[in-house]
């Protein structure tokens, strides 16, 4: 069986290079202070590290879809990484809530631009 | 003042959605030249000159763990 | 400051450095004002270089990618489709059927973004797209005329209440080949 090869380095480069990118976005001239007023330095430290993690968690869960579509992984591997996707997901959560941040404060992008306006 | 360009579909425009668009063009958008990352945390200027680190540190990482799924994956067959 | 050909519009920095919204609003009203005249290549807000010779360097040497991509997109600009998934919290049984359920969401986003693509046709010159933010964002590089077609087209094409945020005129920052 042939290893699934070239697609996954390429990926892995173009995946590495939109996080640096976003990452560079995110900590350049102090974003934080600028696109919100956070009631506490030590929300906004928190808005920024968990904006971050969640930035990796999105990275991730693109991997994980393009592997699952790749067809090559086994169902025990399949289920692992889905378990593991959706606990990160659900703790990222917790925390926020914790500091008083909703989910869609963590897009460091643009704060509460999601999902449909009503 | 800058004025709203934005059009949400099938919505209404509100002038917040627009400051957002705009801070994130202005913050996110454009030449990037190389120097120093200026973070300010209470008022004191720090620079972030670990930055580079920071994202060795999260491009090896990737890459481990891609390289041992792709390892268990071959394992496997 | 002018390098050749290239005119590049700054100001000087009085300390301290503290940047608030508002300079960040007043920023882009200069980049707009200038905008509505010309294509312009914008720096990020805030750059900060230690004096102006350092931007004369870097000017001059990165003069001929400016001139050549100025004059590239002389006439365009660069619209953006934001489209957003729905907010759900995913709870699914199995690990399985939750990276089912992001697989479903990432193909519906990117058919929203397929029949944007297909209803504009040829008014789009060059498309990029990228995730973000549980969503998808669109950069459409236009003719600068094309805006109100633009516009219209995707007002019908999406017109019942839908997660898609359309903006610009902007600069083609995502279309600057330096």
């Amino acid at each position: 069986m042939t290893k699934p090869q070239n697609q996954t380095p390429a990926e892995m480069e173009a995946a590495i290079e939109d996080l640096k990118r976003q990452i560079t976005t995110a900590t350049q001239a102090g974003m934080q202070r600028i696109a919100c007023d956070p009631e506490s330095i030590e929300q906004g430290l928190a808005k920024l590290v968990l904006g971050l993690i969640e930035l990796l968690r999105q990275l991730l869960e693109r991997q994980a879809v393009r592997r699952l579509e790749g067809g090559s992984l086994t169902d025990e591997q399949v289920e692992n990484m889905g378990q593991a996707l959706m606990k990160l997901e659900e703790k990222i959560h917790e925390l926020a809530a914790q500091f008083g941040l909703k989910p869609e404060d963590l897009n460091l992008q643009l704060g509460p631009l999601t999902g449909p306006r009503r | 003042m800058a004025s709203p360009n934005i059009i949400s579909i099938g919505g209404d425009a509100s002038d917040e959605l627009s400051l957002l668009d705009i801070l994130d063009h202005v913050l996110n958008a454009g030449v990037v030249i190389q120097g120093s990352i200026v973070i300010s945390l209470g008022g004191v200027d720090l620079v972030y000159v670990g930055l580079n680190v920071v994202l060795t540190s999260v491009e090896t990482a990737l890459r481990t763990i891609e390289a041992d799924q792709q390892k268990s994956l071959d394992k496997g067959k | 400051m002018n390098v050749d050909a290239l005119w590049c519009a700054y100001s000087p920095l009085v300390p301290p450095q503290e940047f608030s919204r508002e300079d960040a609003l007043s920023f882009h009203s200069v980049l707009r004002a200038a905008f509505e005249q010309q294509a312009i290549i914008p720096f990020r807000f805030p750059t900060i270089l230690q004096n102006e010779s350092e931007l004369q360097v870097h000017l001059r040497d990165k003069h001929l990618p400016y001139l050549a991509d100025l004059e590239r997109l002389k006439d365009a600009v660069q619209m953006e489709l934001r489209i957003a998934g729905k907010p759900e919290v995913a709870s699914a049984a199995t690990g399985k059927e939750y990276l089912r359920s992001k697989q479903l969401r990432s193909h519906a986003l990117q058919a929203e973004s397929e029949k944007a693509r297909t209803a504009l046709g040829g008014l789009v010159l060059e498309w990029k797209e990228r995730a973000a933010d549980q969503g998808l964002r669109c950069y459409a590089l236009i003719k600068r005329d094309g805006v109100a077609s633009f516009r219209k087209i995707l007002e019908t094409a999406f017109s019942s209440p839908s997660a898609v945020l359309l903006s610009g005129p902007w600069p083609a920052t995502e279309f600057l080949h330096d």
